[in-house]
């Protein structure tokens, strides 16, 4: 049970940035149509919103910061 | 921190500070259980009424930010233990009112209590102080810079600092999981409410988490030295009444003395005042000799 809570635990502080740019700002850019231009479609969830979020996630990631 | 004693009256000396600190220090804060309660009931109604178009997103981001700024103070007495008073069986309400209190601000009490008894016993060192992040920021606007980015950073070098205590790091590890179930929540919601989401928790977190730290971090210990009647002062704003900051003009007498509870604090400080003179309080000679609805506006 330790072992998985550090595991968890580093995952998170390692790419917790990460995941928050693809799901929290994904999700918020979709609601968003100025995001939806570009269509590239999944089960028909419009990836470039997602994909934006990653990448804003990715940059806080290496940078270690938001702003 | 040890202080020096040695040049103050007798009438003076920190026993007989206690002893009139005391006596403000024994009531049940009910006050401060409604707000703590009360907010936190009113930030889910909005989630509730803006789902269902009862109320418009920009009304309900209205509240849910004014939420958030009340949510740190009830969550504070929590954390010293001030609604159980040393009694055992009381201790689920100071449980109770800290974790309910600050979902809207999205703080996990277990951390804060740890990290706010550090804050009390170690303020503005620099190495030991979870808050002078805060404090060392030089204007309000590196205040809300710091506060926008988070403290994460800041927070594992002072983990290191104090992971040694075993109280802290079990706090502190209990904090941390129950940060996980608040973050996945939030990540959860706003796939599903987006919008919602961004302007009932994220944007209000935000602001409340601005406004706790300027008024009850920044201000009262920014420019101070270390050691107790030393790090924290009295001041008064122009034009600001003291409800809109929460009085927390008066937050010295708190580091002095964390039982007495915020709303006795008026009275507290009154008597405590020559006392508070003799020891060299920041700003202890400008305290009114009495603090009633008095706005402490400087005009």
């Amino acid at each position: 049970m330790k072992a998985l809570v550090e595991s968890l635990s580093d995952h998170i502080e390692n790419w917790g940035m990460v995941w928050f740019g693809l799901i929290f700002l994904g999700s918020i850019f979709n609601e968003f149509s100025l995001f939806n231009a570009l269509n590239i479609s999944l089960l028909n969830i419009n990836l470039f919103p997602y994909l934006l979020g990653l990448i804003f996630g990715l940059v806080a990631k290496y940078r270690g910061t938001w702003i | 921190m040890r202080f020096d004693s040695s040049n103050i009256p007798a009438e003076f000396s920190f026993e007989k500070e206690k002893e009139v600190a005391r006596k403000f220090a024994q009531r049940f804060q009910w006050e401060m259980m409604l707000i703590g309660i009360g907010q936190a009931l009113v930030w889910l109604s909005t989630w509730f009424l803006v789902i269902n178009n009862y109320i418009s997103l920009f009304v309900g981001f209205i509240l849910a930010s004014i939420c958030a700024c009340l949510a740190y103070l009830p969550s504070h007495e929590a954390q010293h233990g001030n609604y159980s008073r040393g009694n055992k069986k009381k201790r689920w309400l100071d449980t109770l009112i800290g974790h309910v209190s600050l979902m809207t601000l999205m703080y996990p009490f277990p951390i804060m209590q740890a990290t706010h008894m550090k804050h009390h016993a170690n303020t503005n060192n620099p190495e030991k102080d979870f808050d002078y992040g805060i404090v060392s920021c030089k204007n309000p606007w590196e205040v809300f810079l710091y506060t926008l980015q988070g403290p994460d950073e800041a927070y594992k070098e002072y983990y290191d600092v104090h992971k040694h205590d075993k109280n802290f790091e079990n706090k502190f590890s209990r904090g941390v999981l129950v940060s996980w179930v608040q973050k996945s929540i939030q990540l959860v919601l706003v796939v599903i409410f987006p919008l919602e989401t961004l302007f009932l928790w994220f944007l209000p977190r935000k602001i409340g988490t601005f406004y706790t730290a300027l008024n009850f971090s920044w201000y009262p210990h920014h420019g101070l030295e270390v050691g107790r009647y030393k790090d924290s002062k009295f001041y008064m704003f122009k034009y600001t009444p003291r409800y809109l900051t929460h009085s927390m003009q008066l937050h010295f007498v708190h580091h002095l003395h964390p039982n007495i509870g915020h709303y006795d604090e008026p009275k507290a400080i009154e008597e405590l005042k020559p006392f508070l003179i003799a020891r060299g309080v920041p700003g202890a000679e400008d305290i009114p000799d009495r603090i009633t609805y008095n706005p402490l506006i400087k005009i």
